[in-house]
């Protein structure tokens, strides 16, 4: 269910960004020369650092999973439009959580306790309007998806059972850059979908929210 | 291309890759253990009840589930029949190296079908021709007794049947499932003992099902029931005895009675057809009529049984004794070698004892061997053997009590008295002097609440305990300011019982004994010496155990067995301010009309010589005595004599006095005496001046008696002893009796018996031990002169 809801959304997302980024620049529906040659201009002047790379770190909130953290590695290429930039690119991670508990089961003797690790390394395209505030602050939002590596492994009754897959996920990042001339810093909130259906983890999301820092540079 | 149509270019493409990773998800992959069956146990079952089987290998792996979607449960290893359609099985117990499943009540005939088990991971194994269910049961069940137990209590029962297999399991199928008796013993191929629970849901009466190891099992429809209210107690019947001529009136004591009813139970747990007239009854009093004449019952032990007729809950007491007119006691019965004390015992003491589960044993403690003849052990016995005997008084099988006397004790005097048996005098050696330390000592019959309670037990593997079952028990020894049993070790826990693979080690748990756990200094473990051993053969393999966990890695058993059922705590030396120490005396256990109780010590040798020295200690509640206070009123000195203390209970002519009489013994060893004396009890324990029946007994030494119904029963000793039985007829409040007469040639006893130990238990008299031999054509083969380890019963 959660599945479908997601495809659906970007179904519709995909159609917005359609119409209102690219339908209306496609190629044969540029008019104006003047504006052709104003957008070149600035693309020229734009791609003098329209390329960069960004590492963070961070720590994620997702339900039921006890201190998880993670980190990132961010690469792609960034454009002007109109007052915006659109960055497009990769996302390579990885995240670790755990969550220890005990269960009370009659047969097995009473009560034995656990330890359920889940562990994600993450490959996400991903894309962010950046506002171009000042020369500084830039405030971002943005959507990403690809597919991420994820493998429980549960600690239980002397024996360890691991579960591994491939599943989708798209997540939701939110910040802002700040930018010192090449460099920048980033602090952001990404709310990430990622469903889950493991035995023992339980049909569910390991969504949640992570606050992440870093930083990287422009070139 | 220019740059807008690289970013269109661009930005379909990333849309298309949205849609496409969305739609992206490999299968699954599930890893961890594998299971590997290596055997079912057991290998059959049949189809008429629920059958619990155990499957022993390795990497039965359950696992956490929803740990994230919650709530977490564990999910176990399935375990499935191969039957058609398969069968999945319930799954009860898990360990890594064992599961127990249940094949329902039902299963399809035939087989022998395969076991499946499929850990959550998906990883299985199956064991091929692994299990067959038979079409009929191979036990038959024929009686559980009683049948019928209060929900808050729990209540021991008597399985009778046939086909038994050491050791069964037993349960009781009520609506929720099978609920698994406790302390099942095997007694023998025809009958076992179990605890149902307390807790079980009121209603039945429910079935009862027996398993054998094998998978051979049994069921006895509508057996058990469960009450609402609590069954009725007898506290007291009196009298306890009637002779066959007699229609007595009797005064039955006990609590919970409502709307009762009274029945004769005969030995084969028969109603005995005769009606039983109540005259009057309340909650804790009834008064009744026994038509033994009217009804023609024969001489007997039978169990008087008062029936609640709102749930049909009952108690038998045991027992109502239906003499002979002249009340001869005869013919006497040997009893099977197989219960025979471990060792011959001349000098020793027999007393009789119930523990807190109401089941009676016999103690004989210490004595000598044979040594150089009668009264001359070379060998004094610092140790105790038990028994148990059944509700018609049959006598099981001797075992030494574990807990030992501080001192070997030959020719010494005790008593019981609420749970406390008092050891008393006595000589260590083979010289004249008693004992001079420690002359009294005492310990406790040991209740089911020093037991540990065993809570878990795990098979790992790696190890050397071999392929098989094993039998597991634990007992907790205490610290000596434990002032029940100091230093002394409880009643072994409940078996466990655990079947491992090659090579294994078992770890078990257990909670402290309930009677005092912070008492506990350390615990002793148990495992029969073999793999598929014997229910009940546990030896030690571990001592010192701290801590409430152990693992046998496949420890090398000793010798020494744990305490059994009716076993005693450690012996500790008692109150001996005044008590002048002798042996060869006699004691008795008597009360005062304020029914305070105390023990009197009479007669014996106080090293120099036979002496009459008389003296008394009262017993306190706690179950310590007072000083021992030394009466002025002496008998006339003598030792190896006997006394019996005589009330209306037991002589109900004497009315509201309380009597003792002294027989026999001698003044130099060598000539029994005639002498005969009796005295009262004084408010405050004193004893009055001790006065000379006119009617003595035949000369006698080293005898034993018992007074019972207003007679007083001579036996055995030497001289005008041996295998004779004398008795004497109370015939007056005054005490004086009748002459002694010989109870005629069928109450001879079997074995002529010196110095032997006589105790008096429900109906029967027992004799035990002594010197002598066998003077009956009953004994396949006679004996010589010798330390006997001969039993004698019989019902008075």
């Amino acid at each position: 269910m959660v599945r479908s809801k997601v495809i659906f959304f970007f179904l519709v997302l995909s159609l917005i960004f359609s119409k209102s980024l690219f339908a209306e620049k496609g190629g044969r529906e540029i008019k104006s020369q003047a504006k052709k040659r104003e957008i070149v201009k600035k693309s020229q002047k734009i791609q003098k650092n329209n390329f960069y790379i960004l590492l963070d770190i961070g720590v994620l909130f997702p339900s039921g999973l006890e201190g998880s953290f993670g980190f990132d590695l961010r690469g792609g290429y960034e454009i002007p439009i109109k007052s915006l930039n659109l960055r497009t690119g990769l996302r390579m991670g990885f995240y670790r959580g755990s969550e220890e508990g005990s269960v009370d089961e009659p047969a097995i003797g009473g009560k034995m306790p656990y330890k359920l690790t889940v562990s994600g390394v993450p490959l996400f395209l991903e894309g962010i309007l950046i506002f171009n505030v000042n020369k500084i602050i830039k405030p971002f939002i943005g959507i990403g998806s690809g597919i991420t590596y994820i493998k429980s492994e549960e600690n239980f009754f002397g024996y360890s059972n691991e579960e591994t897959k491939w599943n989708s996920g798209v997540e939701f990042p939110a910040g802002s850059f700040f930018h010192i001339k090449s460099f920048e810093l980033l602090f952001e909130l990404r709310y990430t979908l990622l469903p889950v259906d493991f035995v023992t983890t339980g049909s569910t999301d390991l969504t949640g929210f992570g606050i992440f820092t870093g930083g990287g540079f422009r070139f | 291309m220019n740059l807008d149509a690289k970013i269109i270019y661009k930005g379909r493409f990333f849309l298309i890759f949205f849609i496409v990773v969305l739609l992206f998800e490999c299968s699954k992959k599930f890893s961890g253990p594998y299971p590997e069956i290596e055997s079912v146990s057991p290998s059959r079952g049949w189809t008429g009840v629920d059958n619990t089987i155990r499957i022993s290998g390795s990497g039965f792996s359950p696992v956490v589930k929803d740990v994230l979607e919650g709530p977490a449960s564990v999910e176990l290893p399935q375990v499935i029949l191969g039957t058609d359609p398969e069968i999945f099985l319930n799954v009860v117990k898990v360990s890594q190296n064992e599961l127990q499943a249940i094949v329902p009540k039902g299963a399809p005939v035939g087989g022998p079908y395969s076991i499946t088990v499929i850990n959550p991971n998906g990883h299985s194994d199956t064991l091929e021709n692994a299990y067959e269910v038979t079409a009929n049961p191979l036990i038959t069940l024929t009686k559980i007794y009683p049948n019928f137990g209060w929900t808050q209590e729990r209540t021991i029962v008597y399985i009778s049947g046939s086909g038994f297999i050491s050791t069964p399991e037993a349960y009781l199928e009520v609506p929720t499932g099978m609920v698994k008796l406790e302390k099942v013993a095997f007694i023998n191929s025809n009958s076992l003992s179990a605890v149902v629970p307390s807790g079980i849901s009121v209603g039945g009466p429910y079935d009862l099902v027996v398993i054998n190891p094998d998978g051979n099992a049994g069921i006895l429809e509508k057996a058990f029931a469960v009450t609402q209210n609590p069954p009725p107690v007898i506290d007291d019947v009196n009298p306890g005895s009637a002779n066959t001529q007699q229609n007595p009136q009797v005064k039955i004591k006990g609590n919970n009675f409502r709307q009762p009813r009274l029945v004769l139970i005969d030995s084969n747990y028969n109603e005995v057809p005769c009606e039983i007239t109540i005259s009057s009854s309340t909650e804790t009093e009834i008064d009744a009529t026994i038509p033994v004449q009217g009804c023609g019952i024969s001489a007997g032990a039978y169990l008087l049984r008062v029936i609640n007729q709102d749930e049909n809950s009952y108690y038998d007491w045991s027992a109502f004794v239906i003499t002979n007119p002249a009340s001869n006691p005869g013919p006497w019965q040997p009893v099977g070698e197989s219960s025979w004390l471990k060792r011959g015992r001349q000098g020793l003491v027999l007393v009789s004892g119930k523990n807190d589960m109401k089941q009676t044993f016999l103690y004989a403690i210490g004595g000598g061997d044979s040594g150089t003849g009668k009264g001359s052990p070379s060998q004094i016995y610092d140790d105790v053997e038990v028994v148990q005997l059944d509700p018609f008084g049959e006598v099981g099988e001797w075992r030494i009590n574990s807990n030992k006397m501080k001192k070997p004790r030959f020719a010494a005097g005790a008593v019981q008295h609420n749970g406390w048996i008092y050891v008393i005098g006595g000589r260590s050696d083979t010289t004249d002097s008693p004992i001079n330390d420690c002359p009294i000592e005492k310990a406790k019959i040991l209740t089911s609440d020093t037991a540990p309670v065993i809570k878990s037990i795990v098979a790992t593997p790696g190890g050397n305990l071999k392929k098989g079952t094993w039998y597991y028990r634990v007992s907790a020894v205490m610290k000596p300011t434990f002032a029940d049993n100091p230093g002394g070790e409880g009643l072994a826990s409940d078996e466990e019982i655990i079947t491992v693979g090659e090579n294994a080690s078992v770890t078990i748990s257990w909670d402290p004994p309930p009677v005092a756990p912070s008492e506990v200094a350390f615990y002793r473990i148990y495992r029969t010496d073999s793999p598929n051993g014997v229910s009940g053969t546990e030896h030690l393999i571990a001592d010192n155990v701290t801590g409430t966990t152990f693992t046998d890695d496949g420890k090398s058993p000793g010798t020494q067995s744990y305490v059994p059922n009716g076993g005693l705590g450690a012996f500790k030396c008692e109150n001996q301010k005044g008590f002048i120490p002798r042996w060869g005396l006699s004691v008795v256990i008597g009360h005062d009309e304020n029914n305070d109780y105390y023990i009197y010590a009479i007669g014996g040798h106080d090293g120099s010589g036979a002496t009459g020295v008389v003296q008394y200690a009262k017993i306190n509640s706690d179950g310590s005595l007072g000083d021992w206070i030394t009466s002025s009123n002496s008998i006339t000195a003598r030792y190896f004599l006997a006394s019996v203390f005589v009330d209306s209970k037991n002589a109900p002519i004497v009315e509201m006095n309380n009597y003792i009489y002294a027989l026999g013994g001698t003044s130099n060893g060598i000539q029994p005496l005639t002498d005969s004396q009796i005295t009262s009890i004084q408010r405050g324990g004193a004893v009055s001046s001790w006065s000379n029946l006119t009617k003595k007994i035949p000369q006698n030494m080293g005898l034993l008696s018992v007074a019972i119904d207003n007679f007083i029963f001579d036996m055995c000793g030497t001289s005008g002893g041996g295998n004779k039985v004398v008795s004497a007829k109370i015939i007056s409040s005054s005490g004086e009796v009748e002459n002694w007469n010989a109870a005629g040639e069928a109450a001879a006893t079997v074995f002529s018996r010196f110095l032997g130990g006589t105790a008096l238990e429900s109906a029967y008299i027992y004799l035990v031990g002594g010197y002598g031999k066998c003077s009956s054509n009953l004994c396949s083969s006679p004996t010589s002169d010798e330390a006997l380890r001969s039993v004698e019963k019989v019902i008075w």
